[in-house]
């Protein structure tokens, strides 16, 4: 399925490219829809103005930056769900299970210790760049909601 | 020969209905429940169903995708799979108000064991202390639920424990991280007995490794969670099969049962039920009557009762419950170490710990992780998602956890009664836990943590979950077994001081609450009323 305007079609196929490495196909963009209906107001509505989701949705470098920022931050928050929930679809699709199964890199010590240190050193890179970036957005989208203004 | 109406078809219900189809009673079962769909692609391991089923995320998740476990839901590590959440979906009528105690309650044919782990471990002497019975009383009992159900196990560490009783198959094939296990404990053996009071050996479970009549012995598809297509994992609508052969035996599903109706000299008369179906209401004629609907339906059926003909009811107290610790755990030795997903998926290792401080013996079952719904694991690592997802790939093989019960005692405070207006009553839970509860917790788990180091494993910080009372399903307790003639107490064979036909077979009878599933010794218990009382 083609990212079109529907800001949700959008949103997976950003965070399904950043979790797997390619876009989603049209079984796994249907269910994120059919979850976001399903279990609405937990997810949010879909057409959330929310600064922090629209930063997400801008493309996979960004929903990065969301991704460090709300797993140490803000770990309950919808994108955080979002997120987890496509996981879990991802991980009962046909086209994806398989990256949840895959086999360890190595069973030398040493080599799990070199496999882990880039992914670990980019989720602090992202993790630095993201407190001002998202940490202003986070702090503006909480100040729209308490003074009462659009979510 | 007698008439016997049943009312609930769990474990103890038709362990009593198939014994006394055998003795040549004639048994009529009383059941809300309806039977289950048949599993899809029997022959399909997890990984095949998620490539073969047409909508594997909604067989998976759910169609409202209530399993899928997001950083909202509370704490839990599983959802309950979306085929097995019909189990506890509530009639109307069965309103329960709760404080302090949330439960599962099923009302599916074969009752909340239709969704158990198949932990099977007979109660011992210290386990049996305030029973008015013993173990060499409950002994027959366990030999012939075991010769029925197929038990796997073997004489261990654990047999100290956990008594060796007869018909015990040969254990299933242990996973790598289980084999792990259990040589490490070997090798440390003398430190973690003496140091530290913690046994380790295999579990006893209700699963076939060896084909029996209709069963087949269990192929490891590893979908245990999900229903076993292959009848390998034992529950107890395979034995309500079973009573159904014979003529005498009188199936009535649909029917929820509301109360039931007695005369001045408290002899009752009928049972009330209402169709879940259409809503009729059937007045249903008994001789005796016996209550198996689980130790919470079962009070809402005495206590509307009573309420019915004296205009209120009175308090059960002393309802337990074990509480149910979780802590997982990383074996450093497993780490990038591949496995097989043709496993077993549950827990195939337990873990006694001899109690300290005088207080009784805990039990835990250690369940490796193989194949399972794995985003809720990924979830709680604590790195963005394309590291999470490194990690994962590169611990998955290493990752365990341990499911810690514990003893309960009966105390006048935790009740069950009926709240309520008028004709709409509901059923109101009240429990506390004792006082020096949060100190024995951290007891428990500081020890398992160090058992677990001694093992090779680490805890993750901040991982361990005090599950909340309720979620273990194991009530007991309202209605307890007594030497002594008191109200609201059965004999020791479950037959009610209050009501001259009527008995009781459930957990409502058990006096004490040990840490051990209590699942063995509900369906030996009704064997031996069966054999003993009739």
């Amino acid at each position: 399925m083609k990212a079109t305007g529907d800001p949700l079609v959008q949103e997976c196929t950003v965070l399904c490219a950043y979790l797997v490495g390619r876009p989603p196909d049209e079984y796994v963009t249907r269910k994120y829809i059919e979850a976001h209906h399903r279990l609405n107001p937990r997810l949010g509505t879909g057409t959330s103005r929310d600064p922090v989701l629209a930063l997400a949705r801008r493309g996979t470098l960004a929903a990065g930056l969301v991704d460090a920022y709300t797993r140490v931050f803000r770990r309950d928050s919808i994108f955080r769900r979002k997120l987890i929930l496509l996981v879990a679809i991802l991980e009962c699709a046909p086209s994806t299970a398989a990256a949840f199964e895959a086999p360890p890199f190595s069973s030398s010590t040493v080599r799990v210790i070199v496999h882990l240190l880039p992914p670990t050193m980019a989720f602090l890179t992202r993790l630095v760049i993201s407190v001002p970036v998202v940490g202003l957005l986070d702090l503006v989208s909480r100040l729209r909601r308490n003074g009462g203004g659009p979510p | 020969m007698t008439a016997v109406t049943v009312v609930g078809s769990g474990p103890s219900g038709v362990h009593f209905a198939l014994t006394l189809l055998g003795k040549g009673h004639r048994v009529t079962l009383l059941d809300a429940g309806e039977g289950s769909p048949p599993p899809v692609r029997p022959e399909d391991d997890l990984r095949s169903l998620k490539a073969n089923l047409e909508d594997p995320a909604q067989y998976f998740l759910g169609a409202d995708f209530e399993s899928a476990i997001l950083p909202d839901s509370k704490g839990e590590f599983y959802g309950f799979p979306p085929n097995k959440l019909a189990l506890f979906r509530r009639p109307p009528g069965a309103e329960v108000r709760t404080d302090g105690l949330d439960p599962l309650v099923a009302y599916a044919r074969g009752g909340l064991a239709e969704a158990w782990t198949a932990g099977v471990y007979p109660y011992d002497d210290a386990d049996l202390g305030e029973f008015p019975i013993d173990h060499a009383d409950l002994k027959p009992y366990y030999d012939e639920v075991a010769r029925r159900i197929g038990v796997t196990g073997r004489a261990d560490d654990l047999s100290t424990f956990i008594p060796i009783h007869d018909h015990l198959g040969e254990t299933l094939d242990l996973d790598e991280h289980s084999q792990l296990l259990l040589a490490t404990y070997a090798r440390r053996r003398r430190a973690l007995n003496r140091g530290l009071g913690i046994y380790l050996g295999h579990s006893r479970i209700a699963v076939l490794s060896r084909d029996r009549n209709a069963r087949r012995a269990c192929t490891y598809l590893g979908r245990c969670l999900w229903g076993c297509p292959r009848g390998s994992l034992y529950t107890p609508s395979i034995t309500l099969e079973e009573c159904m052969t014979y003529p005498s035996f009188r199936y009535r599903p649909g029917l929820y049962v509301e109360a039931f109706r007695y005369d001045r000299d408290h002899r009752i008369e009928h049972v009330e039920a209402r169709s879940l179906r259409d809503g009729h209401r059937h007045e249903i004629p008994v001789e005796t009557l016996v209550l198996a609907a689980g130790t919470l339906s079962s009070a809402r059926i005495l206590l509307e009762s009573i309420r019915r003909r004296e205009g209120r009811a009175p308090r059960l107290s002393g309802l337990m419950d074990n509480r149910q610790i979780l802590i997982p755990f990383l074996n450093l030795r497993r780490l990038g170490r591949p496995e097989s997903s043709d496993t077993y998926q549950y827990h195939q290792l337990s873990l006694g710990l001899v109690g300290d401080r005088g207080e009784p013996y805990v039990h835990g079952q250690i369940t490796t992780l193989k194949t399972a719904l794995v985003h809720p694991v990924i979830e709680r690592i604590p790195f963005d998602m394309p590291a999470a997802l490194s990690v994962f790939r590169q611990s998955r093989t290493a990752l365990g956890v341990i499911n810690v019960n514990l003893h309960d005692t009966r105390r006048p405070g935790n009740l069950v009664e009926l709240g309520g207006d008028g004709d709409r009553s509901a059923l109101q839970i009240t429990y506390r836990p004792p006082d020096d509860e949060p100190a024995r917790l951290r007891r428990v788990i500081l020890r398992i943590k160090k058992a677990l180091h001694r093992l090779g494993c680490v805890v993750p910080p901040r991982s361990v979950h005090v599950r909340p009372m309720g979620a273990s399903a194991h009530y007991a307790g309202t209605l307890p077994m007594s030497d002594s003639h008191r109200e609201l107490t059965t004999s020791i064979h479950g037959r009610s001081h209050d009501f001259d036909n009527l008995y009781v077979i459930d957990g409502s009878t058990f006096p004490f609450l040990p840490a051990k599933n209590l699942t063995f010794t509900l369906m030996a218990n009704a064997v031996r009323v069966a054999e003993e009382a009739f």
